[in-house]
């Protein structure tokens, strides 16, 4: 320790010091610095000659293994270390090289100690800086000699108790520390050149070897995909998706002009990639397992799927966010375990869930999480209001369906969605000379019936029907009891939810489809959104042969178009239904209860609302439409349709 | 053509390197590199590639003609040519670039009703502009020698890695690699090493992030307070890794070509104050602006704030047509004109967690400007900031999106910082960590690489955002 002698000599003394005295320090303290300064060029020396030996007989190994032993080493270990390994180095070297560097670091040492001399003779500690030049001695055994310093370290602590108490002089506590400072940082630099010096020829020597293999690697990668690429086959359909890949397009000079060409070239190249199927489901895992949702969809956000092509559904999903999987149970051991389910869950266990691809499954049912808050319907009401401005004389109602989020979520995960209960109520307030439909409680009394559908973000044809019933009640018009309709099924549905969500639980336990056709008599014609064209056709679709995904179009085959209802009943009453395809279950529900029904999709219809209300004479308008879309783009969507020409 | 996509990945970069690599001498290899940047261009440009052939032409015989004259020392005609040069440039530019927002600004003015021009904007325009501009203005300045070789300076212009989202290459800085340069094994490691971090950003990070943005920022959504400051600071990432891992990618091709490109971004979020900001985001933009219009001597004695403002204005404008981008630029330049008239002395008294509170606040709401082309939703994203709107403080949508993309935003914040560095400093000073790093860097690069395409074949999100610039 260097500045162990200045502390001793100022606990030896008063508190008092002459200026010459704290000169003299000073002095004394330039040549400590000096002195350690000499070390660590000594030092570095040591380590470079280390480095240099190493590079020279390929002992890569044995440098850094010797730099990580100094590194650790406290500083006066160190330098025996140094010591040992000079001498090592000495034995595999030539003595001629050895006696250069000998000289070359004690040149360093005695110019700085003379130096130092000149200023000031340190009375002791000169051994300290001199290197051990008995062969005896410098084998060392580190540990002796470290216990040896141990035991001088000792007085020496006491003196730092000492100092603690005795009030000395501040200016030489700042010396001290002075000097314990430009210690450590010349400590700390010297291993850091020495460090970066072996390191660096380290990187050197390796550099082109690393290069070179850092080169194949990622030259082979980048080859051999692009001979893949380039030789495999390429598929032609996706099953999984249920769509034609694109094709490889005709060359033309119109084509190329236009862009259209190399545009096309581009997407055969990238949408056929060979063993694309293998690769969509290593999509799926390294989302997974690196946290990349790719739909963490929002309220009024739309999931991308990829469209089919035998019928493409147009109805649009609405807005979600998170998924949960469960574990599956095959479809046997369901029917078994269903009361130890039900039980358990009056227990409310713990549902393992892991977020997944934004759409929450419990028991093979995929949920929908709905995320707005209680303000944030308030432009829907407002526009409903305006609705009803426009048109005083007519009977407006507002029916805000909710979703399986508020009704089938255990209570664990309850946290994940906010209250679609709130959000309706809220929204009913805001609503003036609208009657609002409690379609909520209507659903929740039937919760333990199949009202929703458990893989499709629909609901299903029963839960439609209680909501009819509220609304009817409501609007005091007559309704048909259920058994005056007749209740059609198909095995094997698999609905949105499954692509949206990507997961295998929900494909691997389809369900049975369900709706119920009125027995009554009515026709059904179906209009172009512009009103270009219409044409009588049946209300159901025949959706045999069709992909189960598709199967909610069965009612009037989609979204797309207004469908214009007359039914038997004579009361005069003429009902407009302005919905999303929430609404699309609920109009066969509707058939004995008004004369004409006009089924408009806000998303789809062409000219003013309003004026095409009035023009139809309609008695009452219904908006009918789930949760997600009464907060999201589509209530817009029935701004524009309001104010359109 | 996007380097992120797989035609270019797995067909045409292979082939440009092989036919590259197997090129005998110099001149082959500069031709091979030109063609198949023409090509490139082409493919994305059918018929445009046709304004930047003769772009090239012109500007070679402007250079010509500047050389000329100061061979002559006949000062006052070069100065003309670089005239004549600088409007053709700007005009190429003023035209297929800003003639619709031009008109349709001009239209506002009552009485006025010009038919708007529908221009497609020809892809790259903006960077290979100013990198004409470069040469000329430092041929002028007699900084560098003419090129007689109008290949040479077409190959410049056209080179595939900077042609079409940058970086805004210096003619200066790559003039003698055209002509002489070697290509040692470490230059194309290392450029690979550099294409790989820069296709992970961009597939990995920054693709994933936009869909964020989408879900939040998109039309007609109401968000909570906690929801827009989430959404623009992802949108700030995303820009940042879409940007730089296009650099990155640009910087590593060229590399592999035996090119020095500057680099040009230098972790941007670390900065300590707003000029900062800008020395480390975009640099060849920056200095460009810097060195070639700060100093213009249009604005007489109030030639500092002068040149500061249209510095900013012209910054702003680069980015597109349209006012946000406008407000954008001024918007920067007003912080930074604060700062300088605060002084780095005093600045730099102020403790540094409040400078970098400031500085990122400054930035990320500067990112909703950038996103908001629309003026009136930009105005509802400010009130959106600060709940003006009505909206809530908080939603669990947020959280949702915050927990479902947690390992994603815990990477891209982790991104921002230089970790790369970080091992780079560590492995010099430990010299164990030596071989441990060379080995991990390949396997690295392989694991960026393969990741990175896998996630390519599903490319439904795979956004090329330069198509303003």
């Amino acid at each position: 320790m260097l500045n162990e002698e200045i502390r001793k000599e100022q606990y030896s003394k008063d508190e008092d010091f002459s200026e010459e005295e704290l000169e003299r320090l000073q002095k004394r303290l330039e040549y400590y610095s000096e002195i350690s300064k000499a070390r660590a060029i000594r030092r570095e020396a040591a380590a470079c000659r280390m480095a240099e030996s190493a590079d020279a007989s390929k002992k890569e190994t044995a440098a850094t293994d010797w730099y990580e032993r100094i590194q650790s080493a406290s500083e006066e270990d160190a330098e025996l270390l140094i010591d040992d390994i000079l001498k090592e180095i000495q034995s595999s070297s030539t003595a001629e090289e050895e006696a250069s560097f000998a000289e070359e670091a004690e040149t360093y040492e005695d110019t700085v100690v003379s130096h130092g001399k000149t200023a000031y003779v340190p009375e002791k500690k000169a051994t300290e800086t001199v290197p051990e030049k008995d062969p005896a001695s410098s084998a060392v055994k580190p540990k002796k000699r470290e216990a040896e310093q141990e035991q001088k370290r000792k007085p020496q602590k006491t003196a730092v108790s000492v100092q603690s108490q005795a009030p000395a002089s501040s200016r030489l506590r700042t010396s001290g520390k002075a000097v314990k400072k430009l210690q450590k940082e010349t400590n700390r630099q010297w291993k850091k050149e020495a460090g970066n010096y072996i390191s660096g020829k380290m990187i050197s020597a390796n550099k082109k070897k690393a290069a070179i293999w850092n080169t194949a690697v990622s030259l082979t990668l980048l080859f051999g995909i692009a001979a893949g690429m380039v030789l495999l086959e390429r598929p032609t359909i996706s099953n999984e998706e249920n769509r034609t890949l694109a094709r490889m397009p005709v060359f033309s000079v119109d084509s190329y002009l236009s862009g259209e060409y190399t545009n096309g070239v581009s997407e055969y190249y990238n949408d056929t990639v060979p063993m694309r199927s293998t690769f969509k489901g290593m999509i799926q895992s390294i989302r997974k397992y690196m946290g990349l949702n790719n739909s963490s969809v929002i309220h009024g956000g739309v999931p991308v799927l990829q469209e089919e092509e035998p019928a493409v559904t147009t109805t649009t999903l609405p807005p979600v966010t998170t998924m949960l999987t469960q574990k599956t149970r095959t479809e046997g051991e369901e029917t078994e375990t269903t009361t130890t389910v039900t039980e358990a869950a009056e227990e409310e266990p713990e549902k393992e869930g892991e977020i997944s691809n934004s759409i929450l499954v419990v028991d093979n049912r995929g949920i929908m999480l709905f995320g707005g808050w209680e303000k944030m319907g308030e432009p829907y009401a407002n526009i409903l209001n305006r609705y009803k401005q426009d048109l005083p004389e007519v009977n407006v109602y507002s029916m805000v369906v909710p979703t399986v989020c508020s009704y089938y979520i255990p209570e664990n995960l309850k946290h994940l969605v906010s209250s679609e209960k709130a959000n309706i109520d809220y929204i009913g307030q805001c609503l003036e000379n609208v009657t609002p439909v409690d379609v909520y409680s209507a659903l929740e009394k039937h919760k333990d019936e199949p009202i929703y559908m458990r893989t499709d973000h629909h609901w299903a044809g029963l839960g439609a029907f209680y909501a009819a019933e509220a609304f009817s009640a409501e609007a005091r018009v007559p309704f048909a009891r259920i058994e005056e309709y007749e209740k059609h099924s198909k095995e094997g549905y698999v609905g949105t939810l499954y692509g949206y969500s990507n997961d295998i639980k929900l494909k691997e336990n389809p369900e049975e489809f369900v709706w119920y056709t009125p027995k009554c008599n009515y026709t059904t014609t179906f209009i172009s959104s512009d009103l270009s064209s219409q044409y009588e056709t049946n209300f159901f679709a025949n959706i045999d042969g069709w992909a189960p995904v598709s199967w909610y179009m069965v009612y009037m085959s989609g979204d797309d178009h207004i469908v214009h209802l007359e039914t038997e009943v004579k009361n005069g009453r003429r009902l407009a239904v302005i919905k999303d395809s929430y609404g699309n279950a609920l109009i066969p529900w509707l058939t004995s209860s008004f004369e004409e029904i006009y089924v408009i999709d806000m998303r789809y219809f062409g000219v003013n609302v309003i004026s095409y209300m009035r023009e139809k004479g309609i008695t009452d308008l219904l908006f009918a439409m789930n949760s997600f879309s009464a907060n999201g783009t589509n209530a817009q969507k029935m701004e524009t349709i309001r104010v359109q020409p | 053509m996007v380097f992120s996509s797989l035609i270019f990945l797995y067909l045409f970069l292979p082939v440009c390197l092989l036919c590259y690599g197997l090129s005998p001498s110099l001149p082959v290899k500069n031709a091979v590199l030109m063609l198949f940047s023409l090509a490139f261009y082409a493919w994305g440009e059918p018929t445009y590639i046709i304004l930047l052939l003769i772009s090239v032409l012109m500007n070679y015989l402007f250079g010509l003609g500047i050389g000329k004259c100061q061979q002559t020392k006949k000062a006052g005609l070069s100065k003309v040519i670089m005239i004549i040069s600088m409007i053709f440039n700007l005009g190429l530019l003023g035209v297929f670039k800003y003639s619709g927002f031009i008109v349709e600004n001009l239209n506002l003015i009552p009485g006025v009703s010009l038919p708007i021009p529908h221009l497609t904007l020809p892809i790259g325009i903006s960077f290979y502009t100013f990198q004409i501009l470069s040469y000329i203005i430092d041929l002028y300045w007699e900084e560098i020698d003419v090129q007689r070789n109008p290949f040479h300076l077409l190959l410049y212009i056209s080179m595939f890695p900077q042609l079409i989202a940058g970086p805004i290459v210096r003619y200066s800085s790559i003039a003698d690699e055209i002509k002489n340069r070697k290509i040692t094994i470490v230059d194309i490691s290392e450029g690979l090493t550099r294409l790989m971090m820069g296709l992970g950003k961009k597939v990995i990070l920054a693709n994933h992030l936009s869909t964020i943005v989408d879900d939040f920022f998109g039309e007609n959504i109401q968000l909570s307070v906690a929801g827009t400051w989430y959404a623009v600071i992802v949108y700030a990432m995303q820009i940042y890794f879409d940007f730089s891992g296009y650099s990155d990618m640009a910087i590593g091709m060229g590399r592999m070509f035996g090119f020095h490109f500057d680099e040009n971004f230098r972790h941007p979020f670390l900065c300590k104050d707003i000029s900062e900001f800008w020395q480390r985001w975009h640099i060849s933009l920056g200095t460009f602006f810097r060195d070639y219009v700060l100093y213009i001597p249009i604005f007489g004695k109030r030639r500092k704030y002068g040149g500061l403002f249209l510095v900013w204005f012209c910054t702003g404008l680069w980015h597109g047509a349209s006012w946000n981008y406008i407000i954008w630029g001024l918007y920067f330049g007003t912080f930074i004109l604060i700062e300088q008239l605060i002084g780095k002395k005093r600045i730099k008294k102020i403790p540094l967690v409040l400078r970098h509170v400031y500085n990122k606040i400054v930035i990320i709401v500067g990112f909703g400007i950038f996103y908001f082309e629309d003026i009136g939703r930009l105005g509802s994203f400010f009130r959106n900031l600060v709940g003006l709107n009505g909206n809530a403080l908080y939603d669990n949508v947020t959280e949702l999106s915050v927990r479902n993309n947690l390992f994603l935003l815990i990477a891209a914040f982790a991104c921002c910082f230089p970790l790369y560095e970080g091992v780079k400093m560590l492995r010099n000073r430990h010299a164990s960590l030596v071989k441990v790093t060379n080995v991990l860097q390949a396997v690295w690069n392989a694991a960026l690489l393969v990741v990175s395409s896998i996630l390519l074949v599903d490319a439904t999100n795979n956004p090329f955002l330069y198509f303003r610039f």
